[in-house]
């Protein structure tokens, strides 16, 4: 069984693109730029993890967060987002979050947690980043 | 205040004050610190070039404010540490700063109005403009300089004006929505009305006034007539995985006159049926494809063809295909005539692994007044190959420079001229298969079991994965003998090895960092380098195939074929991101390194063009300074200095500039040795003083000859004369120790620490007593040692100058300690260079005598 991913960022681009490369590594992924497009999605079908950015128009990712930890109990949810902040980072842990990545991050990086969460390989290693 | 303060005391020069140079060294060290940080932010920045990473608009803003912010900051302090001799670098960095500032906010650089550009002017930070095929033709011609067509582009601001000036758009979604059907009425029907709306497009008179000028004057370069190939080079056509190969049209052979009409079918090909089936609904958005047209110079091509980086065929991604015919290679390009083939080997472009020579009963060439037309091939020639096989290994070589400039496979359009000189006519990214980026675990299985010769040495400074041949480089070596594609093992990381980076397929260090110059340019030009891995040069033998895999930072021995096949696989989903577009126009503002050779005439403040040219100016300039300002010791005249007691007659002062001696050393005297702390100090101290170096007896030299010849003229009697004169500024990490001993004169200048980039040794010899000859070949022995110690040395009669740098702290302390018996050492051979031999002698017996002091 492959993994479900569900991606969600309002740059439209960026989120086929981290759909094109997730793809590439095995998983099968949706991704929408609308908040509530992605909740709508989320009601409707299961998915084993959200990958969401936080600053958006319409709910944001605090609040989808929260929708999805309420809709789906067993979902894993990664945020990625380019405004990281102590106080943003524990507030998405709080609502639901499984991890927070600052951008700019590493694509294999993604996928490897990605993998772990989803128990395609065992344990996240991190030395395996080169900066 | 500070600031203030430091340069009352700079311009009073002469005054005698410790805190003035105490100030002064405290700037110096803040240059090197601050250096390191904006190379630091440089090489983060391109990494984020690399495909593997997100980042975002804010991520660029941050990181560039820093960068200006740490720039500014290093000129300031050497302008206080060079009494302001330095000063138009603020203008320098102020204009950087402002070109940053526009790009990351998105005020285009290339004004949006402008309709034609030359190719001189053509770079990859311009793609939006020209498109994706013109832009890499303009880094072709401009950063790698091979030969392109000359000519210009009619950007897609011109595009952008020319439908909106015939008001296209609003016709064509009608077209669109007209024609439905794919049966084969409807197609004929849609592409119909297509022509026909076209055929009755106007040029826009601003368009045709820029057109017109730039064709003039490609007139005038040309000195007469000559013919014109029009073709397209759409923005966005080599995104995602499609390539829109051979969808668009061009034309070949046009006469000035031809231009315009060309042009417009060029546009009107972009919305033919074919394109729509091709590229989807996205072929109907107003933004997506704008299309950048070229306007080229025709080359009179002898023969000509494609060729891949990586052969297509996915059965060898060891080697790289040509296709070639006679003429003008159109048919080759379209797969239609039947050509020559050729597999060359990636790791060995000098092996032309397959050929398959075909019948080429026809070749196409320029038609009169224009257009091509297809004529016979002359008999005797049809079975004989179209290239020779230097020219086979010629355009190889190129196809491997392109791969690696481009940090991607490439598929290549090229012709060589009557005068068989080859011209590049199109570069592209070539398609592979898209594979799975994670590495597969069977990979990692069947890597297990592979013979390593290094493993996790050093630091990765740009990843990737090659293979080649071993080729051990040394900084004097010529550059053009390099064989492209062999692997470069060298000792040190130095910008004047940047000239070979084009060339190689992967680097090696045993010194240097990520951070340092060299690795910029290997990142630059995404050539994949491990450096500082110590001893390279002596585990990889010139000539051994190896393959280096910098993701994990392994190096294997022999080629192995299924990390190579990993390796070409270059992920580039990110890559046609917006931010990615910025993020390569600001480090063409920040990173490329202009500034390389110090002694140049041309190594000055107004010709810094980037960060890193100010950086690197701005360190050695610093480093100059510093060695400078301490070798004139009468600033140091009547300085409050201590006396060190040392178990040799060496009678030297010291002067702490901060955590050189220990708390307790608060005397007049230091009587310990272990109340220096100056770590570079200790070393040389611990060198100098060291059984036998300082013995007043004949050396241990083991020739006797020489040995009667020393001794009456020991010159330990005579030092008291100079007494005093014998001082060293030390700090915790630096030391600075100017000796006069006899009647020679010796500095040696150091700073050590944890960041290899900031630590070198400086030393410097001249002088003596003896004649001329004597002294000029004790100063070679003294080359001879200094080289052997990794040094780089010049002599100039009987005075040595020599450098190291960028080696880890550890060897630079064993360096240090060497040079401290070095100073011993020469101050008893004053008398004693006779001849060729002895200088041969005696450098055997330095270093037999190191050994058994060990």
């Amino acid at each position: 069984m492959k993994t479900k991913v569900l991606i969600l960022d309002d740059e439209q681009i960026v989120g086929e693109r981290l759909k094109a490369s997730l793809e590439l590594a095995g998983f099968t992924v949706d991704a929408f730029s609308s908040s509530r497009e992605a909740l709508q999605k989320l009601e409707e079908e299961s998915y084993d993890i959200l990958v969401t950015d936080l600053k958006m128009s319409g709910p944001d990712g605090m609040e989808v967060l929260r929708a999805a930890r309420q809709m789906r109990p067993g979902i894993k949810s990664v945020v990625i987002t380019g405004f990281a902040t102590k106080d943003t980072a524990e507030e998405a842990m709080r609502s639901g979050a499984v991890k927070f990545i600052a951008k700019p991050f590493k694509m294999s990086d993604l996928k490897k947690l990605l993998m772990t969460l989803s128990g395609i390989i065992d344990n996240e290693d991190p030395s395996g980043s080169n900066e | 205040m500070v600031f203030d303060r430091i340069t009352r005391i700079f311009r009073r020069p002469h005054a005698v004050d410790l805190s003035y140079f105490k100030a002064l060294f405290e700037k110096f060290q803040q240059i090197l610190e601050g250096n390191n940080r904006v190379l630091e932010l440089i090489s983060g920045l391109e990494n984020k070039l690399s495909g593997q990473y997100i980042f975002d608009i804010n991520y660029l803003k941050s990181v560039v404010e820093q960068l200006s912010e740490e720039v500014y900051l290093v000129i300031s302090n050497l302008n206080v540490f060079a009494d302001n001799r330095y000063l138009e670098l603020f203008s320098r960095q102020a204009a950087i700063q402002k070109e940053l500032k526009d790009i990351v906010e998105g005020h285009p650089v290339t004004s949006e109005d402008m309709y034609v550009i030359d190719y001189d002017d053509i770079h990859s930070d311009i793609t939006e403009i020209v498109g994706g095929k013109n832009a890499n033709l303009g880094e072709i011609r401009n950063q790698l300089e091979m030969l392109t067509p000359d000519g210009f582009v009619l950007t897609t601001s011109a595009y952008r004006r020319f439908m909106e000036y015939n008001n296209l758009w609003p016709e064509i979604h009608r077209i669109h929505a007209g024609y439905q059907g794919d049966d084969k009425e409807s197609i004929e029907g849609y592409d119909r009305a297509i022509d026909d709306l076209f055929s009755s497009a106007r040029i826009p008179p601003d368009v045709m006034k820029a057109v017109t000028k730039h064709l003039n004057e490609l007139h005038k370069r040309q000195k007469g007539m000559f013919g014109l190939a029009v073709r397209s080079s759409a923005f966005g056509e080599d995104a995602q995985r499609q390539s829109f190969a051979g969808q668009f049209k061009s034309f070949l052979n046009c006469q000035s006159v031809d231009v315009f009409s060309a042009y417009i079918k060029v546009i009107a090909s972009r919305f033919k049926y074919a394109v729509g089936i091709y590229g989807g609904q996205r072929i109907y958005e107003e933004t997506e494809l704008p299309m950048a047209v070229g306007i080229q110079q025709m080359i009179a091509a002898r023969s000509a063809g494609v060729m891949y980086s990586v052969d297509p065929s996915g059965r060898r991604v060891d080697c790289l295909a040509v296709s070639a015919s006679f003429g003008l290679g159109v048919g080759v390009v379209g797969g239609t005539a039947d050509a020559d083939h050729f597999q060359v080997s990636r790791l060995d472009p000098t092996q032309i692994t397959n050929r398959r020579i075909g019948t080429k009963r026809t070749e196409m060439v320029a038609a009169e007044p224009r257009g091509v037309k297809s004529i016979p091939v002359r008999e005797d020639l049809q079975e004989r190959p179209s290239l020779t096989d230097d020219q086979v290994i010629e355009l190889a070589e190129r196809a491997l420079l392109l791969d690696r400039y481009f940090n991607r496979p490439v598929d290549i359009e090229w012709c060589f001229d009557d005068l068989g000189k080859l011209h590049i006519l199109q570069c592209r990214p070539l398609k592979l298969p898209p594979k799975p980026r994670v590495r597969p675990s069977e990979m990692a299985d069947a890597l297990a079991s592979k013979p390593v010769i290094m493993r996790r040495q050093g630091q990765v400074a740009q990843s990737g994965i090659a293979a080649g041949k071993v080729w051990q480089v040394n900084e004097d070596d010529d550059p053009g003998a390099f064989p492209v594609g062999a692997i470069a093992v060298t000792k040190y990381t130095t910008p004047r090895l940047t000239s070979i980076i084009r060339r190689a397929a992967a680097i090696i260090t045993d010194a240097g960092s990520p951070s340092g110059h060299m690795a910029t340019v290997a990142r630059e030009f995404g050539v994949p380098m491990i450096v500082n891995t110590a001893d390279a040069c002596k585990l990889l033998a010139d000539g051994e195939e190896i393959t280096v895999d910098a993701e994990e930072n392994i190096i294997y021995k022999g080629i192995l074929r299924e990390l190579l096949e990993y390796g070409v696989e270059a992920e580039d989903v990110f890559r046609d991101l917006r931010e990615y577009h910025i993020l390569r126009h600001l480090l063409r503002r920040i990173s490329p390194l202009n500034l390389l050779d110090p002694n140049s005439p041309g190594f000055i403040a107004d010709n810094c063009r980037t960060y890193h040219d100010i950086a690197r100016f701005s360190h050695e300039k610093a480093v100059q300074l510093l060695i400078n300002l301490n070798m004139s010791s009468r600033r140091f005249r009547g300085l409050k200095s201590k006396k060190l007691k040392l178990s040799i007659p060496l009678g030297l002062s010291v002067i702490d500039l901060g955590n050189g001696l220990s708390s307790s050393a608060d005397a007049s005297e230091i009587d310990e040795m272990d109340e220096i702390q100056s770590v570079p100090m200790q070393a040389i101290l611990k060198g100098l003083t060291s059984p036998g170096v300082w013995s007043t007896q004949p050396m241990q030299l083991g020739f006797g000859d020489l040995v009667s010849s020393l001794t009456r003229h020991s010159m330990s009697d005579r030092v008291a004369e100079y007494q005093g004169q014998n001082l060293a500024v030390i700090s915790g990490r630096y030391a600075n120790i100017s000796l006069r001993l006899g009647y020679h004169f010796n500095v040696i200048d150091t700073y050590v620490s944890e960041n290899v980039n900031d630590n070198y040794i400086y030393f410097r010899f001249v002088g003596g007593v003896t004649e001329t000859e004597r002294r000029h070949l004790r100063a070679i022995l003294i080359k001879d040692i200094l080289e052997k110690l990794d040094f780089k040395v010049a002599v100039s009669g009987d005075l040595v100058v020599a450098r190291l740098k960028k080696l880890e702290a550890a060897r630079v302390l064993q360096v240090l300690e060497e040079v401290g018996r070095l100073i011993g050492f020469t101050r008893q051979l004053d008398t004693q260079m006779q001849s060729e031999e002895s200088v041969q002698e005696c450098f055997r017996a330095f270093f037999r005598n190191g050994r058994n002091n060990k």
